[in-house]
């Protein structure tokens, strides 16, 4: 019970920290680093939701934008387990294509193209930050079955 | 039950859970939660990493000279409020500093920014922005403590304006001024750097010809940006639009965008 309440502390923080990052961080070359997506694909689904929800609200976008892209991308790295550092960039870039189909203001060709590269030290970041955090602060569900990210 | 149909089920609990948040204010519920951090953010910004600078680059006046600024913005906002009543009827309104948090969002959307205050302090949907230079927007969305600015640059944002004649022999010449758009698309080489578009103003009288660097104001029209304040100045002389019944003419705007570190927000008294 305490590591679900102390795992739960941990996902909200990690949550809530990623989004003022990346809220408050620059536009380099019309993209953001992308630190909800990198979370939501080292944290697991229902985190990925959270962080979906967050980038609508934060983004400008309409509510079901980045909820929809963040689950779907959540849900294939669940079925299809590749490390954060791999999968963040072309998720980034097919992320900032699927806010500007559903009417996100932001400059093509060039913002797809940014948010790849971005991704490449967030994804690393996290990939290598979240399964250190698990193991370290004794958050790790091992015992439930489920594989940690990395 | 099998996992799987667990797992399904408890994704579908979440995403009804999710828009219902959304649905209650997921906006402002977002906004505030990273509040926070935005503001510690700014204020290390401000109060820490300059003196840090002033330090290393032996800058002396850097601190003193930014907190000098800001207190002659907000002289010049006062002054303008003042000078722009109309007495007796009307009160001067009251311009609230508000420090930027943070530009374009989590998307980087190039015309909003997100401030420092929302409606605990007197902030209100719709409300004015501007800068001691000129206009820079409206309030879009308020959560208690922060508040997203729109741009006038936005596609959406439309301004009622007045052109400034010479002499004033020509009469009040009217106008609506509206964002640049997307032409950053056309041009690929722009879209890399932070450009912003050119604004437009339309709607203008056709027998007169307006010489570049004419410059344009809010009118008052409609009663949400109040009168006088400096939106910017024609590139080009204006010349007639598609019907042939009006003029139109590109304008840039007073305000540096990207430089933006306060804005003003007007309150109703």
């Amino acid at each position: 019970m305490k590591t679900e309440v102390a795992r739960t502390a941990a996902l909200l923080l990690g949550l809530v920290a990623s989004a003022a990052l990346q809220d408050a961080s620059p536009a380099l070359w019309g993209a953001k680093i992308p630190f909800l997506l990198a979370f939501a694909c080292a944290a697991g689904t229902p985190a990925a939701l959270a962080a979906g929800f967050f980038a609508d609200a934060l983004g400008f976008t309409p509510f079901g934008c980045s909820v929809l892209f963040f689950a779907a991308a959540g849900l294939a790295l669940r079925t299809w387990p590749v490390p954060t550092v791999a999968a963040l960039p072309p998720l980034a870039f097919c992320h900032v294509v699927w806010c500007y189909a559903w009417g996100a203001d932001v400059p093509l060709p060039a913002a797809p193209f940014a948010a790849a590269t971005l991704a490449v030290p967030a994804g690393a970041v996290y990939g290598v930050l979240v399964p250190f955090v698990r193991r370290h602060a004794g958050l790790d569900r091992r015992q439930s079955g489920e594989e940690p990210r990395g | 039950m099998t996992k799987k149909t667990g797992t399904a089920i408890a994704l579908g609990v979440l995403a009804a859970a999710a828009a219902l948040l959304w649905i209650a204010g997921g906006h402002a519920l977002a906004a505030e939660a990273v509040y926070p951090a935005e503001r510690a953010g700014t204020w290390w910004q401000r109060n820490v990493n300059l003196r840090l600078r002033t330090l290393w680059r032996r800058q002396n006046y850097a601190v003193a000279n930014a907190s000098l600024r800001r207190e002659n913005d907000a002289l010049k906002m006062a002054l303008f409020s003042l000078t722009s009543a109309k007495p007796p009827a009307e009160a001067p309104r009251d311009w609230i500093s508000a420090p930027v948090l943070s530009r374009g969002g989590v998307m980087g959307v190039r015309n909003r920014v997100r401030v420092g205050r929302g409606s605990l302090d007197g902030v209100t949907p719709g409300a004015a922005v501007a800068a001691p230079e000129g206009l820079v927007g409206r309030v879009s969305q308020v959560s208690p403590h922060t508040a997203v600015v729109t741009f006038i640059t936005d596609p959406e944002c439309r301004v009622s304006v007045q052109v400034e004649t010479p002499g004033g022999e020509h009469g009040a010449v009217f106008g609506i001024l509206s964002g640049g758009g997307a032409e950053t698309v056309a041009s690929a080489d722009l879209s890399v750097l932070y450009v912003v578009n050119p604004l437009r103003v339309q709607h203008l009288k056709r027998d007169l010809v307006l010489p570049p660097r004419a410059k344009i104001v809010t009118s008052g029209l409609g009663g949400v940006f109040p009168r006088g304040l400096t939106v910017g100045f024609l590139t080009d002389e204006t010349r007639e639009d598609e019907t042939r019944l009006e003029r139109t003419g590109k304008v840039v705007p007073a305000v540096d965008f990207p430089a933006l570190e306060d804005v003003f927000i007007r309150r109703e008294n």
